[in-house]
């Protein structure tokens, strides 16, 4: 934004921009203060669907300080849920994209499917999957595993094949042969690409956990959503939706975090948007 | 736009999607397999797990039932405006933020807030505020296909070549003719691959909320329905129906991509 320099006033000094991202902020809770049980443009906002932020903001007290404990079970649970499909599904994703790219003709049979599958939204096995595996934490830990499987399968198998010729031919005329070509050039040239399907695999691992808590579950806070849901403890849900958004953002950045120590090499310009 | 790792995975996906014997030779030996064992009850179960003949049957009694046509055009319509609406708000939003750079540092925390937020955990939500109808739905399918075209728009016109820029502003460009000239040509292909991953997440937005509400009509409720009755057979039925809607949409807009933004290389860009 070189460009732009001139324009540059106290508009962008960056106390100016925090400050203008916290009055975003109160702002809009101020609005959904406003509009809850108001009558708008002839459309009624029921404080039942839109219950006022203060009302949110006492449950969710509540249930974080009053029932630590029920509420740490609930998270454990779909803590698990999310983990171990995400440790499975990236295991599984990796191991077969090393495999099909290892045997073409393997790749040739079977890749067809895995791009129909992956092109699939996967949520709608998830009721496939609760009648195999059941109500309980299996189900989710499967349907977790498949959201988490195809992004690192699919990034594996196009970070291996694209990698710069340049650098084959230089090892290969370096006498270096397949095993060291393998380990020392493509697998490292292809880790960028890689660490990308398994961030994007944490994003569907927790997604189908979630969905499967949604449809059917025994424990867990999608499930805790769904069944205040029923029940119409609608504050309630809302502060649910708002600790399982939380969940859902501290894992992306700590994804998002690993990334940059692990792969400290990747040139990502989306970063440079965000700088003054 | 170099600076961003080249993935070349259409020619990539033609070349082996190419070979079209060993493909059809295995799907035809795991369905014979898989017919044979199945009467023998052996290894499967046939409740949870229908022989590819009494799936094909139940395809059969399906495309016979009225109600199929509802339900499936009731899905293409939510997938459709929930898609447009998205596409829409993520070009309108993304390029407000790309050209007032302001807007984007003040907004910054929220839309890194929304990029990580599985947009899911908001159904419910939706439910409530607008009920059990098609609106719930089409909100969330809208919601899910929002970010990728509103952040490869955002991405494509804020990080132009700075070189191209300077020597447009040395020939006395204007800021208009850079937008026009530059920026939106050199953004387009990005724009466009944000636009083919938004039409699978619209896809998937329109039948999760389907399936999670459960009640209405469309694909995802079916599903729901069979389900419930433990009619294993159907359910198949309805999610091969749904796997072929997605691979056509998926390399329907792949072709498209190759035709609007011929000059491009493709990129594609996540965040559920």
């Amino acid at each position: 934004m070189a460009a732009r320099g001139s324009r540059r006033g106290l508009l962008y000094h960056p106390g100016m921009r925090w400050t203008l991202s916290a009055l975003v902020f109160v702002g809009a809770v101020a609005l959904w203060h406003w509009a809850s049980g108001r009558t708008i443009l002839g459309l009624h906002i029921h404080e039942i669907i839109l219950p006022p932020p203060r009302d949110v903001a006492e449950v969710l007290w509540t249930l974080v300080v009053d029932d630590t404990g029920f509420l740490l079970e609930q998270l454990q649970v779909t803590l698990l849920e999310i983990f171990a499909g995400f440790g499975i599904g990236t295991a599984l994703g990796l191991g077969l994209g090393l495999l099909l790219i290892a045997s073409p003709l393997i790749r040739k049979m079977i890749y067809p499917y895995i791009v129909i599958l992956h092109s699939m939204p996967g949520v709608v096995i998830a009721p496939i999957i609760i009648a195999w595996f059941g109500f309980g934490i299996e189900s989710k830990i499967v349907q977790s595993t498949l959201g988490a499987f195809f992004p690192v399968l699919i990034n594996t198998m196009v970070g291996l094949t694209l990698v710069d010729e340049h650098g084959l031919r230089l090892m290969e005329s370096l006498t270096a042969n397949r095993r060291q070509v393998f380990l020392k050039y493509r697998f490292p040239s292809a880790l960028p690409a890689i660490f990308t399907g398994i961030r994007i695999g944490l994003t569907f691992a927790m997604i189908g956990a979630i969905i499967s808590e949604f449809l059917a579950a025994e424990t867990g806070l999608g499930q805790l959503i769904q069944r205040y849901h029923y029940e119409l403890k609608i504050p309630e849900m809302y502060a649910c939706i708002v600790l399982i958004s939380v969940l859902g953002i501290v894992l992306f950045f700590l994804v998002e975090w690993l990334d940059r120590k692990l792969i400290f090499w990747r040139d990502d310009p989306e970063r440079r948007l965000w700088q003054q | 736009m170099d600076k961003i790792a080249p993935t070349r995975a259409p020619s990539f996906r033609r070349r082996l999607v190419g070979d079209f014997l060993p493909p059809l030779l295995f799907l035809a030996v795991a369905l014979v397999a898989w017919q044979l064992i199945a009467p023998t009850g052996w290894l499967i179960n046939p409740l949870l797990l229908p022989s590819p003949g009494a799936i094909a049957k139940a395809g059969w009694e399906l495309l016979g039932a009225a109600y199929l046509g509802e339900n499936f055009f009731r899905t293409v319509y939510v997938i459709a405006v929930g898609f447009v609406i998205a596409v829409v708000a993520g070009l309108v939003m993304g390029t407000l933020m790309a050209v007032v750079p302001l807007l984007r540092l003040v907004m910054y925390p929220y839309i890194i807030a929304f990029q990580a937020l599985p947009k899911i955990v908001l159904v419910p939500l939706f439910i409530v505020l607008f009920g059990f109808g098609a609106a719930a739905k089409i909100v969330t399918a809208a919601a899910i296909a929002f970010f990728p075209v509103f952040m490869n728009t955002m991405v494509g016109l804020s990080l132009v070549d700075a070189d191209q820029r300077r020597l447009m502003e040395s020939l006395t460009a204007s800021r208009w003719q850079v937008f026009t000239k530059l920026q939106i040509p050199s953004a387009l292909p990005l724009i466009f691959a944000g636009v083919k991953v938004s039409a699978t997440y619209a896809m998937t937005g329109a039948l999760a909320a389907e399936l999670i509400a459960g009640t209405d009509i469309g694909l995802g409720r079916l599903i729901s329905t069979f389900s419930f009755g433990l009619q294993m057979d159907f359910v198949f039925i309805i999610v091969i129906v749904i796997a072929v809607m997605a691979y056509l949409l998926f390399t329907g807009m792949e072709r498209l991509g190759e035709r609007v933004v011929f000059w491009g290389e493709d990129q594609e860009r996540g965040g559920g």
